[in-house]
């Protein structure tokens, strides 16, 4: 007879930088029945959003949501608040914009693929991934002036401009990076270690993912066709060389692949975003208030990202509404676990690469 | 797995990748977002970064109603380093408001003192002491709000005057 | 409305839940997210969706003058992840959602419903 043994798991854990907690019931090693709770961060961003903040300042609060995606949100609302005004954006403006999402999404890919090899109990692949994304958060500092908070986006254009200089280095980087994820790849695809605690984990179908419509590199890994940047214009991916990454096996280790592939990708999305800019001012004028109402999708690292906008032609909005990727993926997360082993959770958690920050808002 | 390994033993005699910071220095990138420093001689008063800024960390306040005189106060302990308030600035070319690269030092552990520079506005250099200085800066903001309202009476004032002068010049001309 | 390729379907309350049922394919369309408007007195409740490998499509069933203590239907019956933003809905502003259960994202000693208007504008 198996006996039933509750575990926790967070809402402070080792594996996890940010707290969730999940009660397992398990019987032997199997997980049978979860609990989730996901709200220990929230801060009442949505209110605030809407009270203390005009709307020419509340992408800097957005941008504060999370610390990974802050380009993101700050991104979405300036997208959002654009369209309500009427605000033509220049190309150069899109490819600057394009070029700090793109980087954005390249450090937050490693360090997802680097946490799973922690806590596969890869520490010195995690330290390397670390150190290969440093050079990018290097560049970032470059070009935005600070590490975490871009607040690169303003209403009507970007903060600052590329000089020649940042142009030449964000190309040899770039291509070190490269040479330096697939290198990462390879020792992801043939260690035979790795592949016991990653292959045949945590599996989603596409069936699974279209039923509880997942988002993001999970959906992707389990072959479910879905990206925002290719299913809502929000900014020139389809001239930038942008292609959507698909896996089918729909494993941790496919979740691992379709970022590494994603980094790749962005990797070039960003060359050719300093090879096609053009000359010009990085900012345009901007008249008016926001009036009426819009919903955009943009694709954070982690999946697609919702904002619904309404204004009421005054300085304050009406109502700001964010669906991040990870509120998305909790569902399926909550689903997969029933049926794994307890020693699998760590792994299966951090492949889904969580942001609770943004799921708490 | 055996590139793994290779790649292991290479980075067992591979230099650290990290800085020795206290030993080494660490310096900021070149186009660091740091602290905002102002230059009362070439501002024009238009409170444009007072509107901008997201925490509130700017704040103008007025000293003397008749001649609309206003003292800026910048808090940098409050500051997020967003940089609105620099692109907000008319004058931000001619270097009315600049974001330098430095950072300012940390409130905890200096004891009693601050870090003071000219160029930090009023609020910073008149502070005595480096305790409570959240406390003093809502004293701050008390005393704005304040101002702006003894202000706001003040021109309500004179323009009834304007008007009342206005109307008793038409009635003596008729 | 700023988006051009959004196709908007007003419903009442009871028929909100067949409708979407009916007209939800698995394969063909993304649950996004349900949201709630605010308008003063009564509230306005979104269910947004959009498609796969189609451009800028959303899909949205607007229920407009729904009252604070209306009963709301609940939609995981055919759509299993819709619990998270229910919940989430239930807790902002205090919602009888069905189903729904309270305290994921609020504490129990935080205040009640701060979404709603009349706990931020000060009436």
């Amino acid at each position: 007879m198996a006996n039933k043994i509750t575990v926790t798991f967070g809402s402070q854990h080792i594996a996890i930088p940010e707290p969730v907690s999940f009660v397992f019931e398990t019987e032997n090693e199997i997980i049978t029945k979860v609990d989730v709770d996901v709200g220990y961060v929230h801060r009442g961003i949505e209110q605030a959003a809407v009270t203390k903040f005009k709307y020419t300042n509340v992408h800097y609060l957005l941008a504060r949501v999370c610390g990974f995606c802050s380009i993101t949100h700050a991104g979405a609302y300036v997208h959002a608040v654009e369209k309500l005004i009427g605000v033509e954006t220049t190309k150069k403006i899109d490819y600057l914009r394009t070029l700090v999402v793109e980087l954005d999404r390249i450090h937050s890919h490693l360090l997802a693929n680097g946490h799973v090899a922690e806590v596969c109990g890869y520490e010195n692949l995690f330290m390397q991934t670390v150190k290969y994304r440093e050079s990018c958060m290097k560049l970032l500092e470059d070009i935005t002036g600070n590490r975490v908070q871009y607040d690169y986006y303003t209403i009507g254009g970007v903060s600052r401009d590329l000089t020649t200089e940042i142009e030449k280095s964000i190309k040899n980087t770039l291509n070190e990076l490269r040479k330096n994820t697939i290198k990462l790849m390879e020792f992801f695809e043939t260690d035979y270690t790795l592949g016991l605690k990653t292959r045949n984990i945590g599996k989603i179908t596409t069936d699974f993912a279209k039923k509880m419509n997942c988002v993001g590199p999970i959906a992707r890994a389990s072959g479910l066709k879905t990206d925002a940047r290719a299913e809502f214009d929000f900014l020139p991916y389809e001239e930038l060389g942008y292609k959507t990454q698909l896996r089918s096996e729909g494993d941790v280790w496919a979740r691992n692949m379709v970022r590494f592939d994603e980094v790749l990708n962005s990797i070039e999305i960003c060359l050719n975003v300093v090879d096609g800019l053009d000359e010009g001012d990085v900012k345009v004028k901007v008249r008016g208030k926001p009036k009426g109402e819009t919903f955009i999708r943009v694709e954070a690292p982690r999946g697609e990202c919702f904002y619904y906008l309404k204004g009421n032609g005054t300085n304050i909005m009406e109502r700001v509404r964010i669906r991040v990727p990870t509120y998305a993926n909790v569902p399926v997360l909550r689903e997969l676990f029933v049926g794994s082993k307890y020693s699998d959770a760590q792994a299966i958690v951090l492949s889904f690469d969580p942001c609770l920050s943004c799921t708490a808002r | 797995m055996l590139k793994m390994f290779s790649e292991s033993f290479k980075n067992l005699f591979s230099k650290p990748e990290t800085v020795l910071y206290p030993f080494e220095p660490s310096p900021e990138p070149k186009n660091y977002r740091g602290v905002i420093f102002y230059n009362e001689e070439l501002c024009i008063f238009c409170d444009k970064c007072e509107d901008i800024c997201p925490p509130g960390s700017i704040l103008f306040e007025v000293v003397d109603v008749e001649s609309n005189k206003k003292e800026y106060n910048y808090n940098p302990y409050l500051c997020i380093y967003c940089g609105a308030c620099v692109e907000a600035c008319p004058k931000a070319d001619e270097g009315c408001l600049t974001q330098e690269k430095d950072r300012m030092p940390a409130l905890a552990g200096s004891g009693e003192q601050v870090y003071k520079n000219e160029k930090l506005g009023y609020f910073i250099n008149r502070t005595k002491s480096a305790k409570n200085l959240d406390f003093q800066w809502r004293e701050i903001e008390n005393k704005t709000k304040e101002s702006r309202e003894k202000l706001a009476q003040h021109k309500a004032l004179k323009r009834k005057q304007k008007q009342e002068a206005l109307k008793a010049k038409k009635a003596s001309s008729e | 409305m700023i988006n051009p390729d959004l196709i908007m379907k007003e419903e009442s309350i009871d028929s909100v839940k067949d409708s979407i049922r009916k007209w939800y394919n698995q394969d063909k369309h993304h649950y996004v997210t349900v949201n709630a408007i605010d308008n003063g007195e009564t509230l306005t409740l979104d269910w947004i969706f959009s498609e796969y490998e189609t451009k800028n499509k959303i899909y949205v069933f607007r229920v407009e003058n729904v009252g604070y203590n209306t009963q709301i239907p609940t939609m995981t019956d055919f759509l299993s992840c819709a619990w998270v933003s229910e919940w989430d809905l239930a807790d902002m502003f205090d919602l009888n959602i069905e189903n729904a259960h309270r305290g994921m994202f609020l504490q129990p000693d935080a205040p009640k419903a701060p979404l709603r208007k009349e706990s931020y504008s000060g009436k």
